[in-house]
């Protein structure tokens, strides 16, 4: 209700307003546009045109609808575009890539996906049974965030560390494996040559 | 190289930043071709976000100090949005113009067409209602409720307005769908049979679909629900879920009562409303019981008997006025 108040005041040219829903909205905008850019300096360029959007159209609101299902529109499109035009932004394209497991740094060996699916495997079984389990409920079952909070009767941020926790030992995981996997190529090589 | 067709788990992968570059590449070109499993990725990674932690006020500050100075560049015009963001800005406003004319329109022609007349039908403590609508559809009025509707539906749409519960049987039209407005959410199908209950002040809100399919339109969200699914909304933390139905659907038509883990307090508004009596909370104590259980055509005093056994709840029942006091010690 809080934000409707707000909304109203931005359509009234309320600067301060247009501030306060800067802020509420920062950190859930980035965390939608890091998913996708990967690259926190282009996930806040996509953050600060959205609201930028949203200062230049603000007299064009609808106080009465959701505020938060036009950012959304807004934000998507704007992901959507830029991910659409990826061979033309050679920039967020070759970042993208940069971050890929089986091209980071010095490794260009192609990684077989099966071999992938198998690392993930062998990483979730390191975790407890809780995180595997709520792991589980996310990706196999895709249940939201929510859904998974309400039926294991925990609060939705212990379901995001649970993930994040999860996706974290993944990537270690596969960062050592890797980076062992790349030692080995390294010392074999001048036996080849 | 490899597979061209992109599968979910390569949307996952990427997603959880454990992508290959070959997956990366499909992610993209799926992008291109527009993909029905990316836009429902994007849709869900849009709720995730909904729920990040609270930042520190010092955070805060200075977010809004950047929002600040954010605002002195596009105001100088230094700010520019290269031209094909500019496009892209100027089609989502004008995106944003045609439903306002559309919404205006619509406004304009319900006043023009001013003939149609409302009716409205409501239900007092204890009581039930049936009603028939002019499509032939019926609708059971659970007690305490009202459901407003017009005499001849608009072509387009039947739209019925409900506070409190209902059970609705809907013939099925599929050129005319049909709405339950509520004041939280609104319910729309084609034809199936399903209960909506939405009391002002519980806590829980509900929808139970008996058969058919329906969707349910909330302000953030929006879901769909089969038969034996139930949606439930928490309308104090804002969560909602949806779950399976093991049991019959809005059983109440059957003078049957049913809590499932339901707070004392939606409970106790719910005995107020089948037995037109007045309930209190002795002062100073913590009611944080959740009850389950089913009572069928019982006395009020049974019911209370029945949630002190299992709760531990005392009551003070005066048969004069009507009023119970619940306490615990």
């Amino acid at each position: 209700m809080i934000e409707k108040e707000l909304v109203r005041s931005l359509i009234k040219d309320d600067e301060d307003a247009f501030c306060e829903l800067y802020a509420l909205y920062k950190s859930k905008l980035l965390y939608f546009a890091m998913k996708f850019v990967k690259s926190k300096e282009f996930a806040e360029d996509v953050f600060q045109d959205t609201f930028t959007i949203i200062w230049q159209n603000r007299h064009s609101i609808n106080p009465e609808d959701s505020f938060s299902a036009y950012v959304y529109t807004i934000v998507r499109n704007k992901i959507i575009d830029i991910m659409r035009r990826m061979e033309s932004d050679k920039k967020i394209h070759d970042y993208i890539l940069s971050q890929a497991i089986d091209l980071s740094e010095d490794n260009n060996e192609q990684v077989v996906e099966n071999e992938l699916t198998t690392l993930i495997n062998q990483a979730l079984n390191k975790l407890t049974n809780r995180q595997q389990q709520v792991f589980n409920m996310s990706r196999n079952k895709e249940m939201s965030h929510k859904e998974i909070a309400m039926e294991l009767n925990i609060s939705v941020y212990t379901v995001q560390e649970h993930i994040s926790l999860a996706l974290k030992a993944i990537k270690d995981h596969l960062k050592h494996y890797y980076s062992s996997y790349t030692g080995l190529i390294m010392l074999l090589l001048p036996l080849s040559s | 190289m490899g597979r061209n067709k992109i599968s979910k788990q390569d949307i996952q992968h990427y997603l959880d930043d454990v992508y290959t570059s070959d997956e990366a590449k499909r992610v993209f070109k799926a992008f291109e071709k527009g993909n029905e499993l990316l836009h429902k990725s994007i849709d869900k990674i849009w709720e995730e976000s909904q729920d990040q932690p609270q930042i520190s006020i010092t955070q805060y500050k200075e977010d809004k100090k950047e929002a600040s100075l954010l605002l002195q560049t596009i105001k100088k015009k230094k700010y520019r949005l290269s031209s094909y963001k500019y496009i892209l800005s100027i089609a989502a406003s004008i995106a944003i113009l045609v439903v306002a004319s559309v919404k205006v329109y619509e406004y304009h022609t319900q006043f023009k067409g001013a003939q149609i007349n409302y009716t409205e039908i409501s239900t007092k403590a204890g009581e039930n209602k049936k009603v028939l609508l002019p499509d032939g559809s019926s609708v059971n009025l659970n007690t305490c409720s009202s459901i407003r509707f017009p005499n001849q539906f608009e072509k387009h749409e039947r739209k019925v307005e409900l506070q409190g519960e209902a059970y609705f049987i809907i013939t099925k039209n599929e050129k005319q769908p049909f709405i339950v407005s509520t004041e939280l959410l609104d319910v729309k199908v084609l034809g199936t049979q399903f209960d909506v209950r939405t009391y002002k002040y519980d806590q829980f809100v509900t929808v139970s679909v008996e058969s058919g399919k329906i969707q349910v339109d909330m302000p953030e969200a929006s879901v769909r629900l089969i038969a034996n699914e139930q949606l439930v909304i928490n309308t104090l933390s804002e969560e909602y879920s949806k779950k399976k139905l093991n049991c019959s659907v809005a059983v109440w038509r059957e003078g049957i009562l049913r809590f499932d883990s339901t707070p004392i307090q939606d409970v106790a508004k719910e005995l107020e409303r089948y037995y037109n009596c007045q309930i209190t909370f002795a002062p100073n104590q913590e009611f944080d019981n959740l009850i389950t259980g089913e009572h069928t055509n019982l006395n009020l005093e049974a019911v209370l008997k029945s949630i002190e056994f299992t709760s531990g709840i005392h009551y003070k029942y005066n048969n004069l006025t009507n009023h119970i006091i619940l306490y615990r010690h």
